[in-house]
């Protein structure tokens, strides 16, 4: 992601919430996650799925977190 | 060339979740729905979305995915209610007054690289953002 890469080399820390691991392992984001459980059009969780959407975001959180190489698309 | 793009641009993360202050950047096609939708042809252009929007102001225009949950609930593609609730309960500090959406499938290239990505990292470094959080379709 052109956007994600700009930001970061802006230097502001970016954490990638994707569901297309392949696609975006070809951009090189400086981090990015993968809910594994989830589908594309949903990389949050299913609509009216509070407790989900939240989990997402606090496991991307906490990623930010536990730093891994840059490049790696951690599963969570 | 080569090297450019093969090298991961990266800045180290050094501060507390409760003093960080989040944007959130989506190229799942969210807008407004006041907004000129994207064109489903291909479109590199943004869109501002101020983050004390309601989500029911948001909706999204992309062909190239199955958005019927997010038409339901924006949160799924754009996590807005589920990041007010966190700086509600204090696990982050609060959220930059801008987001800002993206449908994330143009033709042109070139106009992402030399102008969407460029000014969406120009605004996101002058404002008070600590981190982005992005998500796609």
């Amino acid at each position: 992601m052109h956007v994600q890469r700009a930001i970061e080399a802006a230097g502001i820390p970016t954490m990638l919430i994707t569901v297309e691991p392949a696609q975006s392992a070809a951009a090189r984001p400086p981090r990015a996650v993968h809910p594994v459980r989830h589908a594309i059009g949903t990389p949050m969780g299913a609509a009216g799925e509070i407790a989900d959407q939240r989990a997402t975001l606090l496991a991307a959180l906490d990623a930010v977190l536990h730093p891994v190489e840059p490049g790696t698309i951690r599963e969570i | 060339m080569e090297l450019s793009r093969r090298a991961i641009p990266y800045t180290p993360f050094e501060r507390d979740l409760n003093e960080t202050t989040v944007a959130l950047v989506s190229t799942a096609g969210v807008h407004l729905r006041s907004q000129q939708p994207y064109d489903l042809d291909g479109d590199g252009s943004y869109r501002v979305i101020a983050s004390d929007t309601p989500a029911g102001e948001m909706m999204v225009t992309h062909a190239h995915y199955d958005h019927e949950q997010a038409d339901r609930d924006i949160n799924c593609v754009f996590p807005i209610d589920r990041l007010r609730e966190l700086v509600a309960g204090g696990t982050i500090k609060g959220l930059n007054h801008e987001f800002f959406g993206m449908m994330g499938y143009t033709l042109r290239l070139k106009q992402v690289l030399d102008e969407t990505a460029p000014e969406i990292a120009r605004k996101i470094e002058r404002s008070q953002t600590d981190l982005v959080l992005l998500t796609g379709g």
